[in-house]
């Protein structure tokens, strides 16, 4: 996960940092444990944690027809390493088992794994009603979505789950267990843009920001699937979402090149 | 028409939106991931009400509860109820849900007042009173021009038009209020959405009695204002509930929360208005009574509504009289300006209506009756520095193909059987113009640069503008300007409002001094270097040069690598007077300074459903000079979305029974989404009249671009050829006025 | 919301027996539950949520014999996509994709369409403010006195003037389809209701342990076709206002109406009016005109009754 994040004065801590920073936590809490699995052996710097494969930055995620989405992988996964007592182990799901088997409680249901923007994390003890986009943001600092509405009306929290739209306040995380999510964050490294960044760049198509990760992750997921769009599939495509600033026209006229 | 290096140029972007695109800018709640607790409130199920009673004991001991509030401890929480949804208490636990289930465990005992909610019941006489006001529900004033009857005297016809009630429209934007905050001792942090920081801190500050300097305040990501972001309530509620907790609170609104508590919405008005006319459709006298729902804030803006009407319209007599009526009703609070968009509903529905009644064509009617450039406003009996309302009408006539698609109401019908319509609207605005005093600081670094640092909020396009003003008077590339960091009471300098469509104005020309005064001492140095005289020198793209001689010139890289002293520069904004002459109105003049804008609007309206498409709108503005010239496109765009949202969508339901909020959500207080709207029918026009106060010739579009809602409810009498009155013009109502329901 | 507990079924066994026990209730996209679990709508909502998206194969989308085989889970999106449904069965692919928006049918699935809660406003404010009497007992009906202006136009169920506003019931109802639970058939006619108080609150006539587990639509008539069309304030996102279904050829007609009365409901007349006649504006109009038959206004709904008619007309002109 060598994420080359840009920081700015306002957000000068790095998501490895932050995520170094959150460490282990055992036991649950009322907000649930974050059990981090997942970061990036950059340079020899790691935590008890365990390397994956991730893209590289700035390269697309290819995605197949049927909505999974085949990464393009950068230095091979090797093992999977307990945190606790630095066992190995060839699978993740191995991993999970002997998770569930010696260093959590008796649910074994109680362990949710999934993989956002390439990284894989698993969380254990999450309480059932924490929405995935809670998670995405409180707990791995990814802002990007937002809480619009918290009810599905706005598509401001949208992100894509195994490759489709999905409102991710209305995503229960527990049920999210194995799928990969995508944010805006993992579109790009904060300096070169993915497509879709960089047709709303050129055209300068945004106005206060709010609504735009979602939009981007809506208009992703409609240009993997059509690189020309016509009018009406835009038009579709972004209907579940508001923009209060009045910018959708000027987002579907960028998609468009109508200006 | 002025030639700018910069200003007005296309091509030059939003200075944040690399950091917007990738999800990387801050907004209020973009911070602190997973160590702020969540506040929530409780909020009143009676309209009118007082609270005697309030037990938290079974909220506080719920586990993950921090800390619970009521209004004995914070001002921005009532007792005294006077709208539904009103706050009594807030909670702050661990996350949302703990948080709501907290809201049940406190008991409130309430004793019930009478509650009126419906403004026609609350003005009627022997009404009971809402307990708005002290011993009435009404407020009436009166405004008087001219000799009225003697102005009546002289028509050869008259008529009595009514038009309204306009509707409700609550604030809805994409992000709802917002703050984190914590404290470190006495010292109170605050991340918040905004419009305007220092007006917030000082809300603060006067409301709790906690030191200014005491009190850090950031906007930075801000996620939509429309005038319901100048406030500080959520912020003093998140505040008092981290005092209590010891621990960081974030009070992002949920939509009910947003729809209800203290947020606003844009007041409901109500015209009849008798028309004095000549037979050539010159008005002579008008006699017009506004109504205005006050809601529970009794607030008093039915002479607000009147205002463009009064400025644009040459009508030498007139007598007003307001009617602000109280009703226990969500407050009510500007909404993309603070009268002028259900004035104009009001005002330029009623002249379309006379001109029917005349004959005429309604565009003729209206450039027929208006004021003239070289006319002092009635009133303030000042000038007009820039006068753009003719050329506006004109043009954005012309952008729908007026001459041609005009018809008379209800006789164009399209191939699929739908009714085709088409209206236009535009006055001269309350708002664009200088406003009170802010200041402007700026660096330039060593490696030829500028960093501004607006002390204002970033909800629209204004920071940018700035950015054009800087460079075009420091003779830099947009792309050498740069903002460093806004809105922070900490740092930068006291910016003022972002609102009333006046900060690309203001603090626009508070940064052209700041740049002047910056290019002083740069010039000193260049000067020093080439062996000339400051007064010597100019600059442009990127050059300090020789005026006599453009090729002796050096980079302003190369002159900044020679600073040998940071060089900062300072500014304040200028007075509302006349920087160059106008007409026979010398230098100096105290002037109106107004943004005025036509709206322009082409429908299809089915007769089976009611159900209105818009095919093609246009917007000319009178900006004086557009300045961050993208901005002001999509800033008209923006504004065909919002008017369409305001004229045929958007409606706060109130349950008259009860006062309660029917439709709290963004589902049926609804925005237009991207089914709705034809991107490729949407026209923006600048009108560009080179205001004589405004910097490079500028003043204020933002509310300009939402206000001529009159267009919409115009095209839908032209396609009908019947009048739908009220706002929102939802199917119901066009079915109701074809006698199909 | 509560703190609730969550159960992944493995089965349909698995997820019934847990849904017998009380204070339970299952979860297929969540797009409506999570509304109402959050907002505390309802004064006795469930402690334990059972999600099915864990049952295997669920969500298949097939063609068997003549008929089409629906699992409960489908999601709304890939039966709007669907080549299958998209043939035959057009006026449902059509109903599919006309719910929400593009992420509300990429989680949202059949099942719970047809099961989804009201959207009455005084039933849905939050905290139980409005303690209505489909869910709470010795309640009233607000919306009977109050603003009903999307309220049924064919009278109260039980005592309640809510309308259905599942946009692919009508196409199931129009096609004569079988809802299959793990219980028994139900006709799509007979699958809706209007529960209230002291019942638990619910628009079908499911059981407590009662699941969807697929849908069965029969072919339509050879040479039959269908449409549906909706009406709402906007284009996206919005619940109808009114909805309509029709398939109509072979000499029948099958003509459904929702979001005007608790139930789907089936405009018998105009089915007889149109039924083996060309399709052409006059006799639609004609048609659509039965549409008002047996309608009412209860106050601020009565162009609902227009609508009806018109969505009727467009419906049938659609199947042209």
């Amino acid at each position: 996960m060598p994420e080359k994040e840009q920081l700015t004065p306002s957000n000068p801590v790095s998501r490895r940092q932050f995520l170094k920073g959150a460490g282990i936590v055992i036991g649950g809490t009322a907000m649930g444990s974050v059990f981090l699995l997942s970061s990036c052996g950059d340079g020899g710097e790691v935590t008890k944690t365990v390397t994956k494969t991730t893209t590289a930055p700035g390269q697309t995620v290819t995605t197949t027809a049927a909505g999974q989405t085949a990464t393009t992988t950068v230095g091979a996964v090797t093992k999977y390493i307990c945190p606790f007592d630095n066992q190995e182990f060839d699978t993740l799901a191995a991993l999970k088992a002997h998770l569930e088997a010696n260093h959590v409680g008796a649910d074994a249901a109680n362990i949710t794994t999934l993989t956002v923007n390439g990284d894989t994390y698993a969380f254990v003890d999450l309480k059932p009603y924490t929405s995935l986009l809670y998670l995405l943001r409180e707990k791995l600092a990814l802002f990007g979505a937002k809480n619009g509405c918290n009810m599905g009306e706005c598509g401001g929290c949208t992100v894509l789950m195994d490759g489709k739209p999905v409102n991710s306040c209305l995503v229960l995380a527990v049920e999210a267990d194995g799928a990969s999510i995508e944010t805006v964050e993992g579109l790009s490294d904060g300096i070169t843009l993915s497509t879709v960044q960089q047709i709303f760049y050129d055209e300068d198509a945004l106005q206060c920001g709010y609504c735009a990760p979602g939009i981007i992750m809506s208009a992703t997921a409609l240009k993997r699937e059509k690189a020309n769009p016509t009018l009406d599939e835009v038009r579709e495509a972004l209907s579940g979402h508001m923009c209060t600033c009045g910018n959708l026209n000027t987002y579907m006229a960028a998609l468009l090149n109508l200006r | 028409m002025a030639d700018y290096a910069v200003v007005g140029k296309a091509g030059n972007k939003e200075k944040t939106i690399v950091q917007k695109l990738t999800g990387r800018l801050d907004y209020a709640d973009d911070r602190l991931p997973g160590q702020k607790l969540v506040a929530r409130t409780l909020l009143s199920r009676y309209a009118n009400a007082e609270v005697t009673a309030i037990n938290t004991s079974a909220a506080e001991a719920l586990p993950g509860v921090k800390a619970v509030i009521t209004y004995d401890e914070c001002p921005m929480l009532y007792k005294s109820i006077r709208r539904w949804g009103q706050e009594i208490a807030a909670v702050a636990a661990v996350d949302n849900e703990t948080a709501t289930r907290a809201l049940e465990l406190i008991q409130v005992t309430y004793q019930e007042g009478n509650q009126i909610s419906d403004v026609e019941e609350a003005m009627k006489p022997g009404a009971p009173l809402t307990g708005v006001w002290e011993g009435t529900n009404i407020r009436t004033s009166e405004l008087l021009r001219g000799d009225v009857e003697a102005g009546f005297a002289q028509a050869d016809q008259e008529f009595t038009e009514t038009a309204g009630w306009t509707n409700f429209w609550q604030h809805k934007e994409m992000e709802p209020w917002s703050a984190t905050t914590y404290w470190v001792g006495d010292d109170l942090y605050v991340w918040t959405t905004s419009q305007n920081p220092f007006g917030q801190r000082n809300t603060i500050k006067n409301t709790m009695g906690w030191p200014m300097h005491k009190i850090h305040l950031i906007s930075h990501g801000s996620g939509s204002g429309h005038g319901n972001k100048h406030g500080a309530n959520w912020i003093i509620i998140a505040a008092v509930l981290a005092k209590k907790a010891g621990m960081p609170v974030s009070y992002h609104l949920t939509r009910f929360e947003q729809c209800c508590s203290s947020t606003a919405h844009q007041n409901k008005g109500k015209l009849e208005m008798r028309v004095g006319v000549k037979n050539d459709g010159t008005i002579t006298a008008v006699e017009a009574t506004y109504w205005a729902d006050g809601c529970s804030g009794g607030a008093t803006t039915a002479s607000g509504m009147d205002f463009g009407f009064r400025y644009t319209y040459n009508v030498p007599h007139a007598k007003w009289t307001f009617y602000d009526i109280a009703t226990n009703t969500p407050l009510r609070g500007a909404f993309r300006c603070v009268a002028d968009p259900p004035g104009d509903a009001l005002y330029n529905l009623v002249m379309d209506k006379v001109a029917d009644k005349l004959g005429m064509d309604p565009l003729e009617f209206r450039i027929k009756n208006l004021v003239a450039p070289d006319m002092l406003q009635f009133e303030s009996k000042m000038p007009f520095s820039s006068m753009g309302i003719r050329q506006c009408l004109e043009q954005a006539a012309a952008a729908l193909d007026w001459d041609t698609k005009w018809h008379q109401p209800g006789n164009r019908t399209l191939s699929d059987g739908r009714l085709h319509g088409i209206g236009i609207a535009g006055h001269i605005d309350s708002h664009g113009q200088m406003s009170s005093p802010c200041g402007a600081i700026l660096n330039l670094t060593k490696d030829g640069k500028c960093l501004i640092a607006p002390g204002q909020s970033h909800n629209a396009g204004s920071i940018n503008a700035h950015c054009h003003h800087v460079a075009e008077v420091l003779g830099m590339k947009y792309e050498d300007v740069h903002v460093g960091d806004w809105g922070h009471t900490d740092v930068t300098s006291e910016g003022g409002s972002e609102g009333g469509s006046t900060r690309c104005i203001t603090l626009g020309s508070a940064y052209v001094e700041a740049a002047l005064d910056a290019r002083a001492e740069a010039f000193a140095v260049a000067a020093g270097w080439m062996g000339l005289t400051p007064d010597k020198l100019s600059a442009g793209d990127g050059l300090i040069f020789e005026t006599a001689n453009p090729t002796n010139s050096k980079t302003w890289v190369e002159v900044a690598g020679r600073f040998s002293y940071p060089i900062i520069g300072k500014g304040y904004s200028w007075p509302k007077k006349l920087r160059r002459q106008v007409l026979n109105w010398p230098v100096g003049t105290d002037c109106e300074v107004r943004g005025q804008m036509a709206q322009a609007v082409e429908i299809a309206v089915d007769p089976d459903t009611g159900q209105i498409e818009v095919l093609n709108m246009a917007s000319a503005i009178d900006c004086g000079q557009a300045i961050y010239r993208s901005g002001f496109n999509k800033g008209c765009f923006g504004g065909h979305e919002i008017i369409m949202g305001e004229t045929l969508m958007y409606e706060q339901v109130i349950d008259y029974g009860n006062g309660a909020s029917m439709n709290p959500n963004f589902w049926q207080n609804a925005h237009v989404t991207a089914m709705d709207i034809h991107p490729e029918g949407f026209n923006a026009i600048a009108v560009e009249t080179d205001d004589a106060c405004g910097p490079h010739g500028c003043k204020g579009v933002g509310e300009p671009e939402v206000s001529a809602l009159a267009c919409m409810a115009n095209a839908v009498y032209n396609a009908t050829g019947v009048w739908i009155d009220s706002l929102p013009i939802t199917p119901d109502k066009v079915l109701q006025a074809l006698g199909k329901a | 919301m509560k703190d609730i507990k969550h159960f992944n079924a493995t089965s349909i066994n698995d997820a019934a027996a847990k849904l017998a026990e009380a204070g339970s209730a299952p979860i297929a996209g969540g797009t409506d539950l999570v509304t109402i679990l959050r907002a505390m709508v309802n004064p006795n909502s469930p402690d334990t949520i059972v999600n099915l998206k864990t049952i295997p194969d669920m969500a298949y989308i097939r063609e068997e014999g003549d008929a089409l085989k629906i699992g409960a889970l489908a999601t709304l999106s890939a039966i709007a996509a669907s080549s299958v449904v998209r043939g035959k069965w057009a006026a449902l692919a059509q109903a599919a994709h006309k719910v929400g928006s593009p992420q509300l049918r990429n989680a949202g699935t059949i099942g719970g369409n047809i099961c989804q809660e009201t959207r009455c406003w005084y039933y849905r404010t939050e905290h139980n403010y409005f303690a209505c009497l489909k869910k709470n007992q010795q309640g009233l009906c607000y919306a009977l006195t109050g603003d009903n202006r999307y309220h049924s136009i064919f009278g109260a169920t039980n005592g309640c003037v809510c309308v259905n506003p599942s946009d692919t019931a009508p196409a199931l109802v129009a096609f004569g389809a079988t809802i299959k639970t793990n219980k028994r058939d139900i006709a799509a006619a007979d699958f809706f209701d209007v529960k209230v108080a002291p019942n638990k609150s619910a628009m079908t006539v499911l059981g407590q342990d009662e699941i969807v587990t697929e849908i069965s639509v029969p072919a339509p008539a050879s040479g039959a076709k269908s449409a549906f069309v909706k009406f709402a304030l906007r284009r996206a996102i919005d619940f109808p206002i009114v909805n309509c279904a029709a398939v109509i050829g072979g000499g029948s007609a099958s003509i459904v109406l929702n979001a005007v009365a608790g139930k789907p409901r089936k405009v018998t007349a105009a089915e007889q009016s149109i039924a083996g006649k060309t399709i052409n504006e006059a006799n639609a109009a004609a048609a659509a005109e039965q549409a008002a038959t047996g309608t009412l206004s209860i106050g601020k709904n009565k162009y609902m009754i227009q609508l009806a008619k018109a969505m009727v007309k467009k419906a049938i002109l659609a199947c042209a």
